[in-house]
């Protein structure tokens, strides 16, 4: 919204392609437009973003385009052509022409496998917060979170604030590395109103009736059709799930709350260039001080650059506007300087608070990893368990990246693109190869998303 | 029971869905998923290996959600995500399928 705004007032010609209904991504993910909601989102954090949505919904110069999604990007044949973007919508398939792309796919909630992870009610935290910020619903009759994230806290007040009920909110990390956090001053003052919030957030959990726990990882759901409880286990100094510490609590809905994913496979695709880092949200974009990624006239901005929260995207979304503005010819060098100066400034506390919460809230590979039961769904899409993939790499050794594994076990082939198995998928194969083999990711190719042929077929004329 | 928050909230229009085959009140605006899982249904369709699965990320990236819908005066049922779809009135849903990946519409 801030690159369309911002780019759109110094003359771009602007064309947004959102998945959405209506505007406001995942964080502004607004209630349909057939309900009334007295006070959407009314907490101070979300003050920003409603502004932004204000301004979109009356600026002029802005074609938005709803519920249309990019099947593929495909980089100029020429130097100085124009990127091609397959577009996929209610009304079929069609292509537009961009001579600049701004890439700002936003993230998904990380999937994080153990026993039970599929059944009914074992959903993300930023699923849940879903259904209350848009569809002011309450998913559940007693809600549980669990995970490493303080997201947690903040759907947790949301159900509350529903009229819900949650039981408990556990964090895997132990008090006392949470403690040793507070113990660096420079840090606390620096992002003392953050640290704050997660304080007050806590305690007003802990006054409905909330058991926020720390040192507690979920080690199973379990339920028929439908989960019934989840259990429960302590985590010692190592990271480590202590077996003979189990408990269960009785719920109904559980999220899990990881971190996330950055929506890469678009920026993939075209063949820009990255670097995995799964603590940041995995295959992050590289780019320039403007936010230009290996491809000229491709700029990426928000979690794709690596997770840092839709301040961050919005800045960085200003940053990529300015910087394409300068390659069209609509602002001087010197000027878009100036302008990006408290950008730049803003930017930079931002993101180090978003790395700093990147590394206290990321599960770690170990802690992961240790999940993994042989029965455990690896590829939920094609059924594939940790047992049967840990089968194939044992029994063929010349295995040795992600999309041989791939073809091999049918992992990462289904309808989800292996959006939900791909860490996991890694993450297996490096424990089970020599040290410094380059397993890399499952390939992005055309369709970013399934697709109907039929669409494909059927030309639209071009507008 | 899952159940709709009503503090300061006016929804859409009331809307009449046919869910395997009886009739469940709805709002205008409302998703599918959100229509399911307050009428406390939790198992939208079934895998290959006749699994139970139901909606995880609500945003339409992990397709676990997926149930089979014809529109209103249609009898070809598609498999669409619950999370992303409108209910419509006198649309028909079908719960708890087999899932083939065959048959996904995409959508």
């Amino acid at each position: 919204m801030a690159a369309a705004l911002t780019a759109a007032k110094l003359g771009v010609e602007v064309t947004v392609i959102d998945e959405q209904r209506t505007p406001g991504g995942q964080i502004y993910r607004q209630p349909p437009p057939e309900f009334e909601v007295a006070d959407w989102l009314s907490s101070s954090a979300y003050r920003a973003g409603k502004a932004l949505l204000n301004e979109v919904g009356s600026a002029r110069g802005i074609h938005w385009l709803s519920q249309a999604s990019v099947r593929g990007l495909f980089k100029p044949e020429t130097d100085g052509g124009r990127y091609r973007l397959a577009v996929s919508s209610p009304n079929g398939a069609e292509f537009i022409e961009a001579s600049g792309v701004l890439l700002a796919p936003g993230c998904f909630d990380m999937p994080v496998a153990f026993p039970g992870w599929n059944l009914p009610g074992v959903m993300s935290a930023g699923g849940i917060q879903v259904f209350l910020k848009s569809q002011q619903f309450v998913p559940g009759r007693e809600i549980c979170f669990v995970g490493s994230h303080p997201l947690m806290l903040i759907v947790a007040e949301q159900v509350i604030a529903a009229g819900g009920r949650v039981k408990e909110v556990l964090f895997f990390q132990r008090a006392s590395s949470a403690l040793r956090l507070l113990g660096n001053p420079g840090l606390v003052f620096r992002h003392f109103d953050k640290l704050q919030q997660a304080a007050a957030a806590m305690r007003r959990l802990r006054t409905a009736g909330v058991r926020v726990c720390f040192g507690q990882a979920i080690v199973q759901a379990e339920g028929d059709d439908q989960l019934d409880k989840i259990v429960v286990g302590e985590v010692d100094h190592n990271g480590l799930i202590r077996s003979e510490s189990r408990r269960e609590i009785h719920c109904d809905r559980v999220g899990i709350c990881y971190g996330f994913i950055a929506s890469s496979e678009l920026a993939r695709q075209a063949g820009a260039k990255g670097e995995w880092d799964p603590d940041r949200g995995g295959w992050i974009a590289a780019h320039d001080p403007w936010m230009q990624s290996s491809l000229p006239g491709l700029y990426v901005a928000g979690e794709i650059t690596g997770i840092g929260g839709a301040e961050v995207a919005e800045q960085e979304g200003r940053l990529a506007a300015l910087g394409w503005a300068v390659q069209a010819g609509k602002i001087s060098p010197a000027h878009a300087e100036e302008k990006s100066g408290s950008i730049r400034q803003r930017l930079q506390g931002l993101r180090q608070f978003a790395n700093l919460l990147s590394v206290l809230s990321a599960p770690g590979q170990r802690f992961l990893g240790q999940l993994l039961d042989d029965q455990v769904t690896l590829c939920k899409c094609e059924e594939v368990t940790v047992g049967e993939f840990k089968a194939a790499l044992n029994e063929h050794a010349h295995l040795q990246t992600a999309n041989a594994a791939k073809l091999m076990t049918r992992a990462g082939m289904g309808l989800c693109q292996g959006r939900y198995c791909e860490h996991a998928v890694r993450r297996l194969l490096s424990e089970a190869r020599p040290q410094g083999i380059e397993v890399g990711g499952f390939n992005a190719r055309f369709p970013a998303k399934p697709t109907r042929i039929n669409d494909l077929l059927r030309n639209k004329p071009s507008n | 029971m899952p159940r709709r928050q009503n503090k300061s909230v006016v929804r859409g229009e009331p809307v009449t869905v046919l869910v395997d085959g009886q009739e469940v009140m709805a709002h205008g605006g409302e998703s599918v998923a959100t229509v399911l899982l307050a009428s406390g249904i939790s198992v939208f369709n079934r895998t290959r290996k006749g699994r139970p699965r139901g909606p995880f990320c609500n945003m339409g990236t992990c397709f676990e959600c997926q149930v089979l819908i014809a529109r209103p005066g249609s009898s070809r049922f598609e498999w669409r995500r619950a999370c992303l779809q409108q209910v419509q009135p006198a649309m028909k849903i079908r719960t708890g399928e087999l899932i083939s990946s065959a048959d996904f519409s995409g959508n």
